[in-house]
């Protein structure tokens, strides 16, 4: 995909922040922190890729008891995965990287231990890009790109007053999902797939502190996420079924408002 | 015996003598009519030839003829039906572009709403391309390396293209079985195709054309390898 397209969508989603955080008051944070995750990659036709991913995540959320709840963050993350084939031993630059809006309503209990529980939809577009270097057999690159709809809800409670623990469960719903092939011999090919509901399971554990008189927020997500590409049969080739799960955790830094 | 068969043998048994006390009429597709004659010795074989001499206009030389005896108290109508479809005619340069366009968006257009929009060009294509003979029309798939991938797409679009695209088969594939229009090809095509015919042959003779279909579908091989990019 073009980089101004790219733009072009990160922008967008941007303007649907601004109304929203012109107007932060209290219950908003902007966050920022590495996210770290081990992916595992295997295909219908038995190749199989393992390796590690780096990234950064930063986001903005407005969610305060009895109010709408609001979010937007990107993940930009990088990393080298490995594997083979029957035959290959196969090397890859994997980048990940996925940009969300989330719009719900948050309802809290009034006293401890603040049982928080707020359901939300959003609108999101995923980049995933994966380029074949030596000693692969073919230096192709796939580039995965799709708009989504997550569907999900946040749950929370604290354990004091300090330290909170909760469950995010995501779906994603892709729609129209096409994969573009940059193919050293055949050029520039499209590949249709079927497209599976994605799921994101999260649990986050926040812990409170002051920092010069302003309310700091450190929070630890470690996360489960598996998506599932269907075989779909492409002309001049088929696309292989394939199964993402990634496994880590992303350590933010909050600043509340 | 089946019932169509008993039928049929009762036919070529009785038509001779009803030949002797009745007037034949043979009405032909447009309606038009032609008293014939018929000798008390004529066999039931050359009756029929007679007919069919009758019903062929010279410019459609050989396509198959079926007949409909309507037998009546003074006479014997007999309605003539003209298959439309040549197995030996050749597929056009524009039959093929319909038949690309018809596949490629059954294959592999995902978008709900402009299939929706494709509806109507779709059944223009499809109605250009009637005549085609069923064989012909899957040869053009099969023979061709993008097509062929495309029937195989269409065949795992299972909730609503593959029934529509199937069902075309099945009405052309009955038509032309009534005319006999189908069985003496099914060898030949196989062959092309490159499909085992003792899978086809069964089902042609049980005129399970909706299996014939889908086992052409399942068992037509791809020129490429289309598992490049198994990694």
């Amino acid at each position: 995909m073009n980089l101004w397209i790219k733009k072009i969508i990160v922008g967008f989603y941007f303007f649907i922040a601004l109304p929203f955080i012109s107007q932060a008051h209290e219950g908003t944070n902007l966050f920022i922190g590495p996210e770290v995750y081990y992916v595992s990659r295997i295909k219908d036709g038995g190749a199989k890729q393992t390796g590690t991913l780096y990234g950064v995540r930063i986001g903005y959320e407005k969610l305060k008891r009895y109010k709408f709840y609001y979010a937007v963050d990107g993940l930009y993350s990088q990393g080298v995965l490995e594997g083979k084939t029957a035959d290959h031993h196969i090397r890859s630059e994997f980048t990940n990287s996925n940009i969300e809006t989330r719009f719900g309503y948050t309802f809290q209990s009034k006293c401890f231990p603040y049982i928080s529980l707020t359901p939300f939809f959003g609108i999101g577009y995923m980049w995933e890009i994966n380029h074949y270097r030596n000693p692969s057999p073919i230096k192709v690159k796939f580039d995965n790109s799709f708009h989504y709809l997550p569907f999900g809800c946040l749950l929370s409670f604290n354990l004091s007053e300090m330290l909170q623990v909760g469950i995010n469960a995501t779906a994603r719903f892709l729609w129209n999902g096409k994969q573009t092939v940059k193919d050293p011999d055949y050029g520039k090919l499209s590949q249709c797939y079927e497209e599976h509901i994605q799921y994101r399971i999260e649990m986050p554990i926040s812990y409170w502190t002051c920092w010069n008189s302003h309310q700091l927020k450190l929070r630890l997500t470690p996360f489960y996420e598996y998506r599932h590409y269907g075989n779909s049969i492409n002309f001049p080739f088929d696309y292989l079924d394939t199964k993402f799960k990634f496994y880590g955790a992303n350590l933010e830094a909050i600043y509340s408002f | 015996m089946s019932y169509s068969s008993k039928i049929f043998l009762g036919m070529c048994l009785c038509l001779p003598s009803l030949v002797i006390s009745k007037n034949i009429v043979l009405l032909n597709q447009t309606g038009e009519n032609y008293p014939l004659t018929i000798d008390a010795n004529d066999k039931f074989g050359d009756v029929i030839e007679n007919l069919a001499i009758y019903a062929q206009s010279e410019s459609e030389g050989d396509l198959p003829v079926s007949f409909n005896f309507l037998v009546t108290d003074q006479e014997v109508i007999v309605n003539s039906h003209k298959s439309k479809r040549n197995y030996h005619t050749k597929v056009t340069s524009k039959e093929m572009k319909d038949v690309e366009f018809l596949v490629t968006k059954m294959a592999w257009e995902k978008n709900p709403k402009k299939l929706w929009d494709l509806e109507k060009e779709m059944n223009q294509a499809g109605n250009r391309i009637i005549n085609l003979h069923p064989f012909k029309f899957l040869e053009a798939i099969c023979t061709d390396e993008k097509l062929c991938a495309g029937l195989k797409a269409i065949r795992s679009r299972n909730i609503l293209i593959w029934p529509r695209f199937v069902k075309g088969f099945v009405s052309s594939f009955k038509e032309e079985h009534a005319y006999n229009n189908v069985l003496p090809y099914v060898q030949e095509f196989a062959q092309t195709i490159g499909v085992d015919v003792n899978l086809l042959m069964p089902l042609a003779k049980n005129q399970k054309w909706e299996e014939f279909v889908k086992t052409v579908a399942d068992k037509v091989e791809r020129a490429n390898n289309p598992n490049r990019y198994n990694m």
